[in-house]
């Protein structure tokens, strides 16, 4: 009886990872400068920054500025923004979606914090 | 009112009219825009909302530049109770013709001083208040490919410089160095220096990175912390696996206005990350061990993919040992009109479940509600409802925040930006 509830449990878990929800999504292009989201239902999809000192949220006046680092949508619903040309340093940098919502890069591990958020750290060496 | 004037004179000087002629002189770009963000905030109450604060804030800029100078103005206006007009922000800056990194330039509540580190910044934004700086800067560079900036500023009657250098790329390596001072205007102030330098290398199979902090003044106020980047035992097709080492060092007596360091930490660290290079997915992990003491000794992971059936995952988990731990886990499936996802937090004894979904009838419309409770006896529910639209440089956004034992809150928010 174990052997044939082990066998079945087995069977499942093998059946379930082999389902698409746990199969990754491919990317569209491999690039290391750019920054990608899948956030299909999303109205708007900001990168905030120390490269662009938080979208002008440490500037003086601290408003966001809807247009500071706008990602652009494709059919897929994946959001996309080149950063090439980026002097070379370490930058903390997160999402904002929908112009109120802050969210770490979901496949960068390495984190960082700014004031109370966790961030996404990205490294450029040149 | 008189940078609306000007404004106007400008925009009809850069019109073309009748006569063909332009007082706009070659090689100027006039721009202006206006930031504007209001809101408002109230209760529901005996069934109707009071809104009890509203508030007004707009930032009107207007640019000019040439290969030779660079002119930004701009006027704020704050009205909640009461309206305050004034100067926000203005920079007037020149530049050497033909080489832009050559120049000098005058500035009111426009550079910030930050010096970022390896992960956490040494001098973090905010360390000085924005809005109480002026000062003048010069640039220099061209020698060699090395660049430079001074910048002096007042702040508060407290003087702050911070000097700058950048070396060119040198094919393997880049270094930068960084010096912030503070000046104190009266005796019982304290005086603050801070110099970083911070390497960059690139070689073949791995790159380093050092940051050597130091303050002058009595001993232990130094602070070291260095990487290796790109070490890749594994790289194929499909990913890389890139084990970093690190180490940060800090004198017992190190009070940098940064997150970067923590006085008297011997931290060693060793990082593994794993990252695709074709799919979505990642993971990394990551251990701490604290030399001096366990306060800093840890492990943290995380996880995140989106998959090919629309979900995403991501996972970030701590444990530290002085028996503090945190696990945050959250998924969601989404497709082009509606999402719906579930996350859980936990802070040692305290677990928080959140539950979410999204309707995106349009692509510049998003409705969103969340719910999210306490998994104990106390509950604590609350719940969140926005809607939000994002018609180009305008964003709007209201919402409706119940949490236990309280009215709900109502906000709307308006963003937009004039061009």
């Amino acid at each position: 009886m174990i052997r044939i509830m082990t066998i079945t449990i087995i069977l499942l878990l093998i059946l379930t990872a082999g389902c698409s929800l746990f199969v990754p999504m491919q990317k569209p292009v491999e690039q290391d400068n750019r920054l990608f989201l899948w956030l299909p239902g999303a109205s708007s999809v900001q990168v905030l920054s120390d490269w662009n000192d938080w979208g002008g949220s440490v500037a003086a006046g601290s408003i966001i500025n809807p247009l500071s680092g706008r990602m652009e949508k494709d059919e897929n619903g994946l959001w996309t923004i080149d950063i090439e040309g980026l002097p070379g340093g370490v930058y903390r940098y997160a999402f904002y979606v929908n112009g109120y919502k802050w969210i770490r890069d979901p496949v960068n591990p390495e984190t960082a914090v700014f004031g109370s958020r966790t961030v996404s750290i990205i490294m450029i060496s040149n | 009112m008189s940078i609306s004037l000007i404004t106007m004179i400008i925009l009809i000087a850069g019109g073309s009219d009748s006569t063909d002629v332009s007082i706009v002189p070659e090689n100027w770009v006039f721009g202006y825009d206006c930031l504007i963000n209001a809101s408002a905030c109230g209760k529901w109450k005996e069934n109707h909302p009071v809104f009890d604060s509203t508030s007004v804030d707009a930032a009107f800029s207007v640019m000019a530049a040439s290969p030779e100078v660079d002119l930004l103005a701009t006027g704020a206006l704050h009205s909640d109770t009461a309206s305050h007009v004034g100067f926000r922000r203005a920079r007037c800056a020149v530049k050497w013709p033909g080489t832009p990194w050559i120049g000098a330039g005058i500035y009111l509540n426009d550079q910030q001083p930050f010096i970022a580190g390896l992960s956490n910044p040494v001098l973090e934004w905010g360390w000085v208040d924005i809005d109480s700086i002026q000062g003048f800067g010069v640039s220099s560079g061209g020698v060699l490919g090395f660049q430079g900036d001074y910048l002096i500023q007042l702040s508060r009657g407290d003087t702050l410089s911070q000097l700058n250098v950048h070396s060119p790329w040198m094919g393997f390596a880049g270094v930068d160095y960084s010096r912030a001072q503070i000046h104190a205007a009266d005796s019982t102030g304290e005086n603050i220096t801070v110099n970083v330098l911070s390497v960059r290398g690139d070689f073949r199979y791995f790159r380093p990175w050092l940051i050597v902090a130091g303050a002058e003044g009595e001993e232990g106020k130094w602070a070291v912390s260095a990487e290796i980047r790109r070490f890749r035992p594994i790289d194929t097709q499909w990913g890389r696996i890139e084990i970093v080492p690190g180490m940060h060092f800090a004198g017992d007596s190190i009070e940098f206005p940064g997150s970067a360091f923590v006085p008297g930490q011997r931290v060693i660290t060793l990082g593994a990350f794993l990252e695709s290079r074709r799919y979505f997915v990642s993971a990394g992990i990551k251990g701490m061990v604290d030399l001096s003491s366990d306060s800093l000794s840890g492990v943290s992971a995380s996880a995140g993919m989106i998959s090919e059936g629309g979900v995403s995952w991501d996972m970030i988990f701590g444990y530290y040992a002085d028996g503090d731990y945190r696990a945050y886990v959250s998924s969601a499936i989404s497709d082009s009109y509606a999402s719906a996802g579930m996350a859980m937090e936990v802070i040692n004894d305290s677990t928080r479940v959140t539950g979410s979904a999204s309707y995106s009838p349009r692509d510049d419309v998003c409705a969103e509600v969340s719910v999210s409770g306490d998994i104990d006896d106390s509950l604590q529910p609350a719940c969140v409802l926005a809607v939000t639209t994002s018609l180009g440089p305008v964003m709007c956004l209201a919402g409706i925040e119940w949490e236990y034992d309280s009215s709900p809150s109502l906000r709307i928010n308006l963003t937009g930006l004039l061009e």
